[in-house]
């Protein structure tokens, strides 16, 4: 073989390498994002099925409809801040950001008071029938979602799930030609792996250091953290 | 323009009680008619024209809240008078500070940035609301007319 055919080899391996630790660090990328989107599906789903019971309850006469009110409003902060301690370390981030709690039942019964009656409205000298659609009203804002956020996390689910498949099939062809099948099967699977963890870590690490609701930190650490991780793993493997 | 006494008597800016009706375009929640409706209204009785109410919403509401519709479980009952307006504060006092993080703020990169993505998640919603805004100013002039 060639001293030119021996440099060419080294260079290919070079580039072959270069391109999988990019593409185990975008990788690592789709994986958090796809987490955030199956935590947000999660959320909406059990919205709606604690919404539905509740709802149900009230119209039957189980539940006053004050009472479901009550309940759903805390149940879907509970869910929210359950979702939240589900999801990556960038999405809670981004969650905390604001760090100041929403309004509370009573701020919510004065908003949709208003809204039915007017500014002047006393709560108290409603009817029962009037209170109770006040009610009915906090329950139909708890069942719904922004439309503007689940077609934002509809679009990125859509575009990732198919950078996901572009990025299995460039896998699959870089290790069905490989001279070491093996090899570079698993020399994928850990820049990979090590893609996610890094970045997971890193992420987490930066929420730490930067306190929370920090998403353009967390956001940055992730990215370095991965990048960092995969290219450890790059050295290690060669 | 005036200032008006708010519950709790605390007397809040026009500039201020637009912050407020604005921010309840960021929560993750359906906006209703009704919302858009009441969204309108304040903006007219606070005197904000569609185009002084976009630049608002733009630079000052928006870079805000807009990271409630990024979350995977954001806020969905909206913000309390108080924190909407110290919020808002907040974020407008580093955008002026003599630091990275300030200088950084107001440079057009980031200025386009928010724009993009946080107008942008609003802006079917916003032109719902403008709309309003010119129903109800037609409306008004028609019945100055008569």
């Amino acid at each position: 073989m060639s001293y030119a055919s021996n440099t060419d080899m080294h260079d290919r391996r070079l580039f072959e390498h270069g391109a999988e630790e990019l593409q185990a660090w975008v990788n690592s990328f789709l994986a958090a994002t796809n987490w955030d989107v199956n935590v947000r599906n999660e959320y909406q789903t059990s919205i709606r099925a604690a919404v539905g019971k509740m709802r149900d309850r009230a119209l039957l006469g189980e539940i006053t409809w004050q009472a479901a009110a009550e309940q759903l409003q805390q149940t879907r902060n509970d869910l929210m801040q359950l979702m939240r301690t589900k999801s990556s370390p960038i999405g809670l981030a981004v969650a905390e950001f604001l760090k100041k709690e929403g309004k509370t039942l009573n701020d919510l019964i004065g908003r949709y008071a208003v809204k039915r009656h007017g500014k002047d409205v006393e709560f108290d000298l409603l009817s029962q029938a009037q209170k109770d659609a006040i009610y009915a009203d906090i329950v139909d804002a708890a069942a719904r979602s922004n439309v503007s956020v689940d077609a934002v996390v509809w679009r990125i689910g859509w575009l990732s799930r198919r950078v996901v498949v572009l990025s299995i099939a460039i896998s699959v062809y870089e290790i069905a030609t490989s001279p070491d099948p093996g090899q570079t099967a698993g020399r994928e699977a850990v820049l990979t792996g090590a893609g996610i963890g890094g970045s997971v870590a890193a992420g987490a690490l930066a929420g730490l250091v930067c306190g929370p609701g920090a998403p353009v930190c967390v956001t940055a650490g992730a990215f370095v953290g991965g990048a960092l991780a995969v290219l450890g793993a790059g050295m290690m493997w060669k | 323009m005036s200032s008006q006494a708010s519950p709790g008597n605390v007397t809040r800016t026009p500039r201020e009680q637009a912050w407020i009706a604005l921010s309840e375009l960021f929560r993750d929640t359906e906006i209703t008619e009704r919302d858009i409706h009441d969204i309108a209204t304040t903006l007219c009785t606070l005197g904000f024209d569609v185009a002084a109410a976009e630049k608002i919403l733009k630079t000052e509401v928006a870079p805000v809240f807009g990271w409630n519709l990024l979350a995977v479980a954001g806020n969905w009952t909206g913000w309390r008078d108080e924190d909407a307006v110290g919020l808002v504060q907040d974020w407008l006092a580093a955008r002026t500070s003599a630091t990275f993080r300030g200088a950084w703020m107001r440079s057009p990169l980031a200025a386009s940035l928010r724009e993009a993505v946080f107008y942008g998640l609003v802006k079917p919603d916003w032109q719902r609301v403008a709309r309003a805004i010119a129903l109800h100013n037609n409306a008004e002039a028609d019945s100055d007319m008569r």
